[in-house]
């Protein structure tokens, strides 16, 4: 039986004068998914201009994918979302925003 | 297109070769600029390679014979000139790393404490504290004490600009800080990009391996070589999806000294024995899947329930040598010591690329190249802990040679034809698909299949062929979405354009799918990772398959180093 992960985004472009605003994405599926599976199937079914880095190392190491989820800071390919949940994802350094979940880790100033 | 800074040296990858070549070229007073896909030292390759570092660290051991597992490793396709730099230099790279604070582990006498791998005489894997990922954070710290070196992360390189005297004289790439396209001038370029695993649909290697050196020596005319060799790692993580393409190293598991577990066929049946070369292992595990005997989901089991190391050791080792793998599946929900997993053959490491000679120099004065997008060093097969020694040796010729090379060469003059002609090309794949509402990313994903099906772990003269016909077939549907625009508006593309990106990898990986399907079709006979089942033996004669602009593919002298008496 196909359930809904319901994913709430923050959307913002550093080169746009518009403000922040969320869209809510509802992802039905029959198992847990990692948050980048999750983005990943947002951007081919949903939403081309999704912006977050695709990039996995595979060893959950290089925190390219690093995302705040319901206000706290992981990491999207080892961090698990459960069918029937609701959920909120902003960019992990918004003072380094480039756009939607992705920032310039060169601006990142905890770094 | 604004021409935003002028560089002796330019270097397109910012991984371990990437890193390593900037830092030597700038101790011979080069300004350097590093460009690349993703932010530097969380993009590539690098941070996804393993721990191993191949040097010798063993007392009985030596170059000679490090040198001569290399050769016999690589089924002799290797060039031993390039073998023999990467042997005798390697030393000398692991006392740099050490200088820039890589750790390796050490016995408590504070020598090296090499462990043994498949195809080393004596054990001569030095571990690395951290694995690739450490390495390129002790780079990049290195890297950052040079004023002279310039990090630029999130652009891609579309094109490599010849000057007037027909030397690579700048670069244009795309900026997905602000979707800007914009050019670097400057007076030698080192490619670093990495392999083109991203061309087959199953692979554990980075989304950012689509091939861009290959493709951009190829269009200025480099010769490349040997591309249909891909090595096939053997055992990835195929199920669950969550955590499908993980590497799980096999050299561990049935080392009896380290993991001490084994591999099993679906059936639960052992069916090999003794420590195999990586090639050796997949044909036994293809072998299983194909007679009926692989697991639910098309693969082996990794199985380290029954250790004969007992759970106490095992999880101390597991934390030794696999720690974050292990915590990774853990985390994920798939306890190692509990639970088998499904593990098959997927695309790991590119030993084909662009052709160099021992000062890294490509077949195009000024171009240079180094790691894995470097071609002839490895031959039908890698041998574990090369590649990272690969990036450290080769990356700190190119950077020496490429300065030496810049240093004599004044005020570059790119012609403005020049950058015009190939704005048009660029504008028009950055654009035509969001015009006509295509995915960029539906045709890469059939252009994997494609080479998957065509070009994969089995390969025939008729299957080639008809992949050849497809990326034909790909190609012509992408032209008839509308003409090159003569009369293109240079424009913006906005912040972090991922589809502009991938569409603009979409051109590059859909040439060199071409020029691998060519390559693999030449090389007729079967060596390492090359299974051609209608010439299924070696071949009498060791050759290189060639390829460059304008001209069919070629065979060509594979390089001896006359006194190692190698068997062949």
């Amino acid at each position: 039986m196909s359930k809904i992960i319901s994913l709430k985004i923050r959307r913002e472009d550093s080169l746009s004068a518009s403000p922040p605003r969320y869209d809510t994405f509802r992802i039905p599926t029959t198992r847990q998914m990692t948050v980048l599976e999750v983005l990943n199937e947002i951007y081919d079914k949903f939403d081309p201009t999704l912006a977050f880095r695709h990039y996995r190392c595979g060893r959950r190491i290089c925190r390219s994918c690093e995302v705040k989820l319901n206000g706290q800071i992981v990491r999207g390919c080892a961090t698990l979302l459960f069918p029937g949940k609701e959920y909120l994802l902003e960019p992990a350094h918004p003072e380094a925003l480039i756009k939607d979940l992705v920032f310039d880790f060169s601006k990142v100033l905890s770094e | 297109m604004l021409t935003i800074l002028d560089t002796d040296v330019l270097i397109i990858g910012g991984g371990g070769a990437g890193l390593r070549a900037a830092i030597a070229a700038a101790q011979q007073g080069s300004s350097v600029v590093i460009l690349d896909k993703g932010p530097v030292g969380r993009s590539g390759t690098t941070p996804m390679a393993m721990e191993a570092f191949q040097a010798v660290g063993h007392p009985e051991d030596s170059a000679e014979q490090h040198f001569k597992d290399t050769v016999r490793g690589g089924l002799y396709l290797g060039d031993e000139n390039l073998i023999w730099v990467l042997v005798t230099e390697a030393k000398k790279r692991v006392a740099d790393l050490e200088k820039y604070g890589v750790h390796f582990k050490k016995k408590e006498d504070g020598s090296f404490d090499p462990m043994q791998h498949p195809g080393q005489t004596f054990p001569r894997t030095l571990f690395i504290q951290g694995g690739g990922y450490g390495l390129l954070q002790a780079l990049q710290k290195e890297a950052h004490k040079h004023n002279q070196i310039r990090i630029i992360s999130d652009v891609l390189v579309t094109n490599i600009i010849a000057d007037k005297e027909g030397f690579p004289g700048g670069v244009i790439f795309l900026d997905l800080h602000d979707g800007e396209f914009k050019v670097i001038k400057c007076r030698a370029v080192i490619l670093a990009t990495g392999g083109y695993e991203e061309l087959w649909a199953f692979t554990d290697a980075s989304v950012t391996a689509c091939g861009d050196g290959l493709f951009l020596a190829y269009e200025l005319g480099a010769e490349l070589i040997d591309l249909e060799m891909l090595q096939f790692y053997p055992t990835i993580v195929i199920y669950p999806p969550e955590v499908r393409g993980t590497l799980f190293q096999y050299e561990l598991v049935i080392n009896p000294d380290l993991l001490g577990g084994r591999i099993l066929n679906g059936r639960g049946e052992t069916f090999f024995s003794g420590m195999p070369l990586r090639n050796v292992l997949l044909q036994a595990i293809w072998q299983e899947i194909r007679a009926g005997r692989g697991t639910e989901h098309g693969g082996v089991y990794i199985d380290l329930t029954a250790s004969s190391l007992g759970r106490g050791a095992l999880t101390a080792a597991l934390n030794k040598w696999q720690p974050n793998q292990f915590l990774y599946l853990k985390d994920m929900g798939i306890d190692l010591r509990d639970t088998p997993v499904e593990v098959a053959p997927h695309a790991h490491y590119t030993m084909g690329g662009v052709a160099i000679d021992e000062k890294a120099q490509t077949s195009v004065l000024g171009l240079f190249a180094a790691g894995e997008v470097a071609g002839n060093l490895h031959g039908a097969n890698r041998v574990s802990g090369n590649a990272l020694t690969e990036t450290q040796v080769f990356g700190a010729i190119a950077g020496a040679a490429a300065a030496a090379f810049a240093q004599q060469r004044g005020n570059i003059d790119l012609e403005k034809e020049a950058i015009e002609s190939r704005e048009r090309e660029i504008f028009w794949w950055g654009q035509i698909f969001q015009e006509k509402k295509i995915r960029p990313r539906k045709m890469r994903e059939q252009l994997k299949e494609i080479m998957w099906k065509h070009c994969g772990i089995e390969r025939n003269e008729a299957g080639l062929k008809k992949g050849l016909a497809e990326i034909a077939q790909l190609e012509k549907e992408i032209v008839s979405l509308g003409p090159f625009k003569n009369d293109y508006q240079p424009r913006q593309f906005g912040a972090y354009p991922q589809e502009t990106r991938e569409a603009l990898e979409l051109r590059m990986m859909l040439t060199l799918s071409r020029l691998v399907l060519t390559s693999a079709l030449f090389r007729q006979e079967t060596r390492g990772h090359h299974i051609r089942i209608d010439y299924p033996l070696n071949a009498a004669e060791i050759k290189h398959t060639f390829i460059k602009k304008g001209m069919e593919a070629w065979a060509g002298e594979v390089k001896r180093k006359g006194e190692t008496n190698c068997p062949r």
